[in-house]
């Protein structure tokens, strides 16, 4: 903010903070609809077909088209870019990595495993090497992770050809995930634990968690948690299922809210915090937080890269470069739906009874829900 | 203020009637229209229409007005049917199990056999003195594997309780819902009992009665109307308990997201932002709420009465 409001004098901005724990959706939702909407706002990428289609944000193609199409690689754009129109600015790209205990691995004589199949027997030998220590921890809670994983196996949970909604979520691919994770569950060698639950931070202090599935921009946040883990971490590509695959968790967009009162700086400020390089070292140098956000605008990336200083907590691995290099590997397309909330929902709701069954109520329950909002809809 | 005669005969001049009473009580209604009134004025207005969008949905969604159409799909709704289920059995467990611990604790405490009996009756009301949402989460670090002494503790003696198994999380809940209320609804039924006449507990100790049968048949019979009191307020505050479950849910995912009437409304605005349906909810469970606390006040003074 400080940043942007030095480098130049147009436009003064002023940050405006939502409690965390609050649902920042629903905090800009009702914004929106109370007339109070922010000239600016970040939106992840699952929720952002969803607001959208509330009515929420506003329709930015003309203002910052042009700048999205020379700034931001294609695969990236397909984002926020849907229904004929650009709805914001991808702030950054998040693919999926494994971190893991390189000490914890190297001295139970694991590899970080390349496939899925090799996952299972690391954590095997990880639990055979030491009872209370488990590979990862599973998030039966995290639907964001689940849509993930199903999106690096090659599943598509939702498209858009030909203006109406393909709902394809109870598919192969989808129960291939689940299969295998309620194996390993079953096999206890992953701890079931809530997702960033304190109990999970601190199994992982204690050394008894020593993975995490997480996306690049995980790394910031593990000298802030467990500071006297420095140095023993490092990060390994996410495992596959054969072919080299990726896919995005989490990640941010700009957008201007319906109603902004200014939304020409509006798409100044996003542009500014997207690709400038005062922006990213801002970013990156914030004390007490330091982003490891990959930024989706490659010379933004570079500043931030050369900024970021946690390299040593990765055993001297550059985090950056590693991060831009997973890029190449995530799967296209994909869409993501116009319910992301009752979706996770839904999943949580059931998932407690067997994912394979919360797969097929999900399937349900989108069509049904999409065809009482009065959308067009095909379902496989 | 009427006229009214003296004995002596002498009438007094009548009073004009004073603008003090109503000015005075004002504010309060000012209050309660803009509080109150309003609010149940704009949610029967929400609830007679419906957000639709159409195509793949990217345009702006219209409000239509549907008339009764969300209350019958929210009727028609199982989960909203399931969520009076559960709370229904809920309450069955929890109030009677409340409402007995705190009469036996009062009664107890009247006595005047307890050692230290003030002390003991702070110590009996500070859980209620802990604000609800605290304690809900407090009781869930104590519920969770890995962080809790309590389950340790249980697990090192060969006792395996899953706090947040599909059978066991009501139980959970009930547990968290009593600790709080008991000292509450004691402190209640103790200041009624010492309100009680005590000719009447001098006559019971002359016609020989000990503590336990001053207890049951003369204490409690008077405590009647204070036991509907507690039982009216006690099954409001169930029917809308929605912080608890919804903490216990997130570890507790049997639970759902609409285990309450007032979680499936929640759930209508946040995630469907379905706000006509949400209105129709509330106002249904308004109503349901009315024809409970009619039943048990009415049901409640028959029994007080006889």
């Amino acid at each position: 903010m400080k940043a942007f409001n030095e480098s130049q004098n147009k436009i003064h901005a002023t940050y405006g903070a939502i409690p965390s724990g609050t649902d920042k959706n629903d905090a800009l939702r009702n914004a929106v609809t109370a007339g109070n909407a922010p000239d600016v706002a970040s939106i992840e990428y699952a929720t952002l077909p969803e607001m959208v289609s509330q009515g929420t944000v506003s329709d930015a193609t003309k203002l910052l088209e042009s700048y999205v199409d020379k700034n931001v690689p294609v695969e990236t754009k397909q984002l926020v870019d849907f229904g004929g129109k650009l709805w914001g600015v991808p702030f950054d790209v998040a693919p999926m990595v494994f971190f893991y205990r390189s000490d914890v691995f190297k001295a139970a004589g694991v590899e970080p495993p390349k496939t899925w199949d090799e996952f299972a027997t690391a954590a095997e030998k990880i639990k055979a090497a030491n009872p209370s220590q488990r590979i990862a921890a599973y998030w039966e809670n995290d639907d964001n992770l689940f849509a993930s994983l199903a999106w690096q196996a090659g599943a598509q949970w939702f498209s858009t050809e030909d203006g109406t909604w393909t709902v394809n979520i109870d598919s192969p691919e989808t129960h291939k995930v689940a299969d295998y994770w309620t194996d390993l569950v079953k096999r206890d060698l992953v701890r079931k634990q809530t997702a960033y639950s304190p109990e999970w931070s601190q199994s992982v202090a204690a050394s008894q968690t020593v993975g995490y599935i997480s996306a690049a921009w995980g790394a910031g946040g593990f000298d802030v948690k467990w500071p006297d883990l420095s140095g023993k971490w490092a990060i390994a590509p996410l495992p596959n299922w054969g072919t080299a695959s990726n896919a995005f968790y989490g990640g941010t967009s700009f957008v201007i809210p319906k109603g902004a009162k200014h939304p020409e700086a509006a798409a100044e400020f996003i542009k500014f915090q997207t690709s400038s390089a005062e922006a990213a070292k801002a970013r990156v140098g914030a004390l007490e937080a330091p982003s490891s956000a990959l930024p989706a605008n490659p010379e933004a990336a570079k500043v931030a890269a050369d900024a970021f200083e946690k390299d040593a907590y990765f055993g001297g691995q550059d985090v950056f470069a590693f991060n831009e290099s997973q890029v190449k590997d995530v799967v296209n397309p994909w869409v993501f739906g116009p319910n992301a909330s009752s979706l996770g929902q839904t999943y949580r709701d059931n998932v407690g009874d067997g994912i394979d069954g919360a797969i097929v109520k999900m399937q349900k329950q989108t069509v049904a829900d999409l065809k009482s909002r009065g959308l067009d809809v095909s379902s496989k | 203020m009427s006229s009214y005669t003296i004995a002596r005969g002498t009438p007094v001049k009548r009073r004009r009637r004073g603008t003090a009473g109503p000015l005075m009580v004002a504010p309060f209604f000012v209050l309660f229209a803009l509080v109150f009134l309003v609010p149940i004025g704009y949610a029967i207005y929400l609830s007679l229409f419906k957000r639709e969008s159409s195509g793949l949905g990217f345009e702006e969604p219209v409000n239509r007005f549907v008339g009764l159409g969300q209350y019958i799909s929210v009727l028609s709704d199982p989960d909203f049917l399931h969520s009076f289920g559960n709370i229904a059995l809920y309450a069955l467990v929890a109030l009677p199990l409340g409402i007995c611990l705190s009469l036996m604790l009062a009664l107890l405490l009247d006595t005047g056999l307890v050692w230290a009996g003030r002390a003991m009756q702070t110590l009996i009301f500070l859980p209620h003195a802990i604000p609800g949402l605290i304690a809900a989460l407090i009781w869930i670090f104590l519920y969770t594997p890995g962080i809790s002494p309590v389950v340790s503790a249980m697990n090192a003696v060969g006792i395996r309780w899953d706090f947040f198994g599909a059978n066991e999380a009501m139980l959970s809940m009930v547990n968290i819902a009593w600790w709080g209320s008991v000292g509450y609804n004691m402190i209640i039924f103790y200041a009624a009992l010492k309100a009680l006449p005590t000719d009447m507990m001098e006559a019971a100790r002359l016609d020989g009665a000990g503590w336990i049968r001053t207890a049951i048949s003369v204490k409690l019979p008077n405590l009647a109307p204070m036991i509907v009191f507690t039982a009216l307020f006690g099954a409001i505050a169930m029917i809308q308990v929605f912080s608890e479950p919804v903490l216990l849910a997130e570890k507790a995912t049997s639970l759902g997201s609409a285990w309450s009437p007032v979680m499936y409304i929640y759930r209508a605005v946040a995630q469907r932002v379905d706000y006509g349906a949400a209105a129709a909810a509330s106002l249904i469970l308004a109503l349901v709420a009315g024809g409970i606390s009619y039943v048990i006040t009415k049901a409640g003074n028959r029994w007080a009465a006889a």
